[in-house]
């Protein structure tokens, strides 16, 4: 189809809103950003130019390099295990078993309630005093792997991780949506031909859903990427600096007063998540209907 | 209905570009805010954003002084208090301020080296003239001498917190222990008794600012290195020393003391799962509302042991300036005399009185206190000891970056998890110092 | 779908008839073993989402001697007197109300404006296209936390400090990358004969959008939507950050109120928890319906 005049004007018209919010929120403080990672400079007092040291010095930094390892980790975990289980229970659901519906809303809760209230009370499961995770393990006689989870240089990131990825519900959502949406005529099809209920979901469900597949994905490794709130609540990066983050690295250096170097941290930041993103926008390349 | 839907769509994107060309011309109306008060008639505001708000114990009586204050001073200055219960974003906002530019116009912050560099920042405002006016005999000396900066006096220290231990007698009895123990040998042998009575000792953590241990390594870097252990930096061995007593330290605490928190560290003492507790005078209230079986009657507060060997002298106390006020500086003198009041104003002795009064906290701001007063037991014990006590010395994290204070923790939980021998702690706050 | 209903069946009649010798527990199981696994699975993820909701609700009854005596016990006697507190916090009325409209608002103006990017980017081909895409999906990465100061910058040069609208502005510009990315990922599904018939028939560039390209993309703008309302209802950081006084500020505030420099009223914060996140399911609950209805139209799409 050919585009009209009144069609330039309309795009333009559309797009420009996005692009002022756009420019004012993220290209001019992702500016400032780029500038002062440039900068030794304590938010105070006069900074001074030093190139690219900052990004020598967070490099340099075991503890940075940790924090990559997490968010990598991290983000594979939430992409390759979290997605996969919420898509297995979109399956699940979407052929409306008993209580579906019930299922469906109380998967969602989690995301509501706010993170301060989800870190507290998962601290206290992980407590090496009264928690329920020791508690348990007592009573089915596995008191060897008994521990101070959160408080272990090799069990505190795993847990961190672990209690997180069965938060499904949001990403079941999104597929459960797509799977609805899916014409009920391919299935009735597919059982003539006598498929079973396995192949109908890997050769129509799965195929037709990965647009949301390929968005949750994306979700996933963002979230994975970006993680503060939890880590910062369960952990604030420790012990020893096993379990932190970038954020929370960033975080910290703001706090410190070495903008510099946080924002160099950040620039870092964006670098990894732009990659992973055009990855996973290479990977799921879906069919486009366009004009 | 297209029609209304274009014209939204179009309207939408005016808004958009008004917002635009309200963001290209920035220096014209964004001055005005700051001046409003340039007409000699009009109320003068000041704004100031609080700690001292929710529940904090500070609050009522801070709330009450400063209605007070607006009424005296009616149609002439209104103090407008902005309400940050939250420290952790109290800091990220006074920060955040300071660095743009937007300095409140009375604001307070805690720490020895921030102090420093806001000084630096050229935005607060010179007191000198008005507490050399006679204003700084309100004061203890030594807390003006920390505020002085190039012989200007650029802010006022109000708020005070020593923190000696807090021995649960009923526990120590429990295991047989009588008498309060006056050096570290006789501590780590009332902890042997603690445990062989089933009683986890001490109460202390490595989440967060690892605020309880990082005190207890506050009295033992000085119990051992003495009051002027600061000036050599971290190659004088008294940290070195002192690091290995926190690794033994952590072998009489709670399972869960590696990672725990403020609340967890407290709450294990407040419900008498430890027998010894560090913090400062504002946890009374707690003690009194939250303790267990009446606890608040079996505490007793002592200064920390003496280090045989060390440098510290007994009797020797932690205490430091938690609370500053700063101003920002003001162009209009009569903005200027208005905010100059109000410090007067909260600072004076007798406000500060009723504010210690009403809440246990301990101010550097001198007054007399009567027989008719009716002091905290506890507070009572603290004012005593620290009187007595031979030097006070502020806590490690006031003496230190703040970078060093926040890697504290994280070089804590790997030296006491065997992931850092004490040498590779001293090396990682020493790189935290220099970065 | 029938399968699963049927072995569920089963395995309940097998329960209630007893008088019927029983099969030994190792058939039972392999012979089950599909739906057991199911069933396991399902219950297993509602006990895991579920329990949050309720240790939040119990602990919110207790006292904080209780709480932190031991987490996971029931209050002796219900403390509904930290409700009481909760709702004494001052304002907390008019922090709910701003709540609610900054979030809304915030929603409403993020998913319009994403939409409407979305729908160039995802139906028309231009020259900057691809990079105009790319730029705004690398900002779903931008650390905000780093943003403090420029924010801030921002916000008072623009004069909307202490105000709604700087909120609101700030909401529905952080949520951009994002809902675009969500937005447009969804409009690329939707078939182009649709959209070309219209243009034939002569529906112009706004009415297709409005009439056919909106409606169409319903899951996608609620999906957005949900995430974009979720982070304007728990944002913290920029609510202290940006306002000065109750008139603008958020009910995470109110939140926070419970928690100080020295003490933290953990039951009291838990009950204004409980109280704040009540509109947050409320609003899910009928977002949910719309979607279920936004999918019963998925027949027009085929």
């Amino acid at each position: 189809m050919r585009k009209t005049y009144k069609d330039y004007i309309g795009m333009l018209v559309f797009l420009l809103p996005a692009i002022v919010l756009f420019a004012a929120f993220f290209l001019y403080p992702v500016g400032y950003v780029v500038v002062t990672s440039l900068l030794k400079w304590d938010g105070i007092t006069k900074a001074t130019f030093v190139g690219l040291n900052n990004y020598k010095l967070i490099f340099t930094d075991e503890v940075f390099l940790t924090s990559i390892k997490n968010n990598i980790i991290w983000a594979l975990a939430g992409g390759l295990i979290q997605v996969p289980l919420a898509l297995m229970i979109a399956l699940i659901l979407a052929r409306k078993p008993r209580g579906w519906k019930i299922f469906r809303t109380v998967y969602f809760f989690p995301n509501i309630i706010s993170g301060v209230a989800l870190a507290m009370m998962w601290s206290a499961i992980f407590n090496d005093e009264y928690g329920v995770l020791n508690g348990l393990l007592r009573i089915i006689g596995l008191e060897s792997l008994q521990r101070n989870w959160l408080g272990d240089l090799h069990s505190a990131f795993p847990s961190l991780i672990i209690y997180w990825l069965f938060y499904i519900g949001y990403f079941m959502i999104i597929i459960l949506a797509e799977i609805s949406s899916i014409p009920e005529t391919y299935y009735e099809a597919a059982s003539i031909d006598g498929a079973s209920k396995l192949k109908q979901d890997l050769f129509i469900t799965i195929p037709l859903c990965k647009g949301s597949i390929s968005t949750c994905m994306t979700l996933a490794m963002v979230y994975g990427l970006r993680q503060f709130e939890q880590v910062y609540m369960l952990t604030n990066g420790g012990p020893a600096n096993k379990t932190s983050v970038m954020v929370l690295y960033l975080y910290k250096q703001i706090q410190n007063y070495r903008y510099g170097m946080a924002n160099a941290s950040g620039v870092v930041l964006i670098i990894i998540g732009a990659l992973v993103i055009i990855t996973i926008k290479k990977l799921f390349r879906v069919e486009k209907y366009q004009m | 209905m297209s029609k209304t839907q274009r014209i939204l769509a179009l309207l939408l994107a005016v808004v958009m570009l008004t917002g635009l060309a309200a963001c290209s011309k920035p220096n014209t109306e964004t001055g005005t805010a700051a001046n409003t008060s340039e007409e000699p008639q009009k109320e003068i505001t000041i704004n100031f954003p609080s700690i001292w708000v929710g529940k904090d114990s500070k609050a009522g009586i801070m709330s009450e002084l400063i209605s007070a204050f607006n009424q005296e001073n009616t149609g002439k200055i209104k103090v407008v208090v902005e309400e940050i219960g939250d420290y952790q974003a109290y800091r990220d906002k006074m920060r955040t301020n300071i660095t743009t530019g937007n300095v409140p116009d009375v604001f307070t912050f805690d720490n020895a080296s921030e102090t420093q560099l806001f000084f630096r920042s050229d935005k607060l405002m010179d007191l000198s003239s008005y507490l050399n006016e006679g204003w700084k005999n309100d004061f203890i000396a030594s807390a003006i001498k920390d505020v002085t900066f190039d012989n200007k006096i650029m802010a006022i220290p109000y708020e005070f917190g020593v923190t000696p231990v807090w021995y649960n007698t009923r526990l120590l009895e429990k295991a047989n222990v009588t008498e309060i123990p006056k050096t570290y040998t006789e501590f780590f042998d009332m902890c042997e008794k603690l445990k062989a009575a089933g009683i986890a000792p001490t109460s202390q953590m490595t989440g967060e600012n690892a605020w309880t241990s990082m005190l207890w390594y506050s009295q033992l870097v000085v119990a051992i290195g003495g009051p002027d252990v600061y000036k050599n930096g971290f190659d004088d061995p008294a940290f070195l020393e002192a690091a290995k007593i926190m690794q033994k330290m952590y072998q009489y605490t709670t399972k869960d003391a590696v990672g725990a928190t403020a609340g967890v560290s407290a709450g294990h003492w407040i419900n008498e799962r430890t027998a010894i507790f560090m913090n400062g005078p504002w946890f009374v209230g707690r003690l009194k509302n939250e303790g267990v079986n009446n606890m608040y009657d079996v505490v007793e507060v002592a200064p920390a042991p003496v280090y045989e060997g060390g440098k510290g002298q007994e009797g020797g106390y932690i205490g430091f300036i938690q609370a500053y006020i700063g101003a920002a500086k003001q162009t209009d003198k009569a903005k200027e005399a208005a905010v100059v009041k109000f410090l007067k104003y909260i600072t004076s002795p007798e406000n500060v009185k009723k504010v210690s009064l009403a809440s246990g906290a301990m101010f550097v701001v001198k007054f007399d206190l009567g027989s008719a007063d009716n002091v905290e037991k506890l507070q009572a014990q603290m004012i005593e000891q620290s009187n007595k006590a031979p030097y006070i010395v502020p806590h490690f994290q006031g003496n230190v970056k703040p970078a060093v204070a926040s890697e504290f923790p994280q070089a804590l939980s790997g030296l006491i998890l065997g992931d850092k021998t004490p040498e590779k702690f001293i090396e990682q706050l020493k790189r935290a110092d220099s970065m | 779908m029938k399968t699963a209903k049927n072995s569920l069946e089963t395995t309940e009649r097998k329960d209630i008839i007893v008088t019927k010798p029983k099969k030994p527990l190792k058939v039972f199981i392999s012979e089950n073993a599909k739906s057991i696994f199911k069933w396991g699975l399902l219950l297993f993820f509602l006990m895991y989402t579920l329990v949050p909701m309720l240790w939040l609700i119990i602990s919110s009854l207790k006292t904080n001697t209780e709480l932190m005596g031991s987490h996971f016990s029931l209050p002796s006697k219900l403390q509904f007197g930290n409700y009481i507190n909760a709702f004494a916090v001052s304002g907390l009325g008019t922090l709910f109300l701003n709540s609610i409209i900054i979030s809304l608002a915030a929603t409403l103006l993020n998913v319009l404006v994403a939409a409407m990017a979305g729908y160039v980017i995802s139906r028309f081909n231009f020259k900057l296209k691809e990079g105009i895409f790319t730029m705004f999906i690398t900002g779903i990465l931008v650390p905000i936390n780093a943003l403090m100061v420029p924010y801030f910058t921002l916000i008072t040069k623009l004069n909307l400090y202490d105000k709604k609208i700087g909120l609101i502005l700030t909401y529905a510009a952080i949520g951009i990358p994002m809902s675009v990315y969500i937005i447009r990922g969804f409009m690329n599904t939707i078939p182009a004969e649709l959209e070309e018939a219209a243009a034939i028939e002569g529906c112009s560039f706004y009415q297709r959008f409005f009439k056919i390209i909106l409606p169409l993309s319903r899951t996608g703008l609620v999906t957005a939507g949900t995430f974009q309302f979720l982070l304007c209802w728990n944002e913290f950081i920029y609510a202290m950050l940006l306002t000065s006084s109750v008139k603008s500020r958020t009910i995470q505030l109110g939140v926070r109120y419970f928690s100080n420099q020295f003490t933290t009223d953990y039951t009291s914060m838990y009950a204004a928890i409980v109280i704040s996140i009540i509109p947050s399911i409320i609003g899910y609950i009928i977002f949910q319906e719309q979607i279920i209805s936004g999918l019963t139209n998925g027949a027009v799409k085929g």
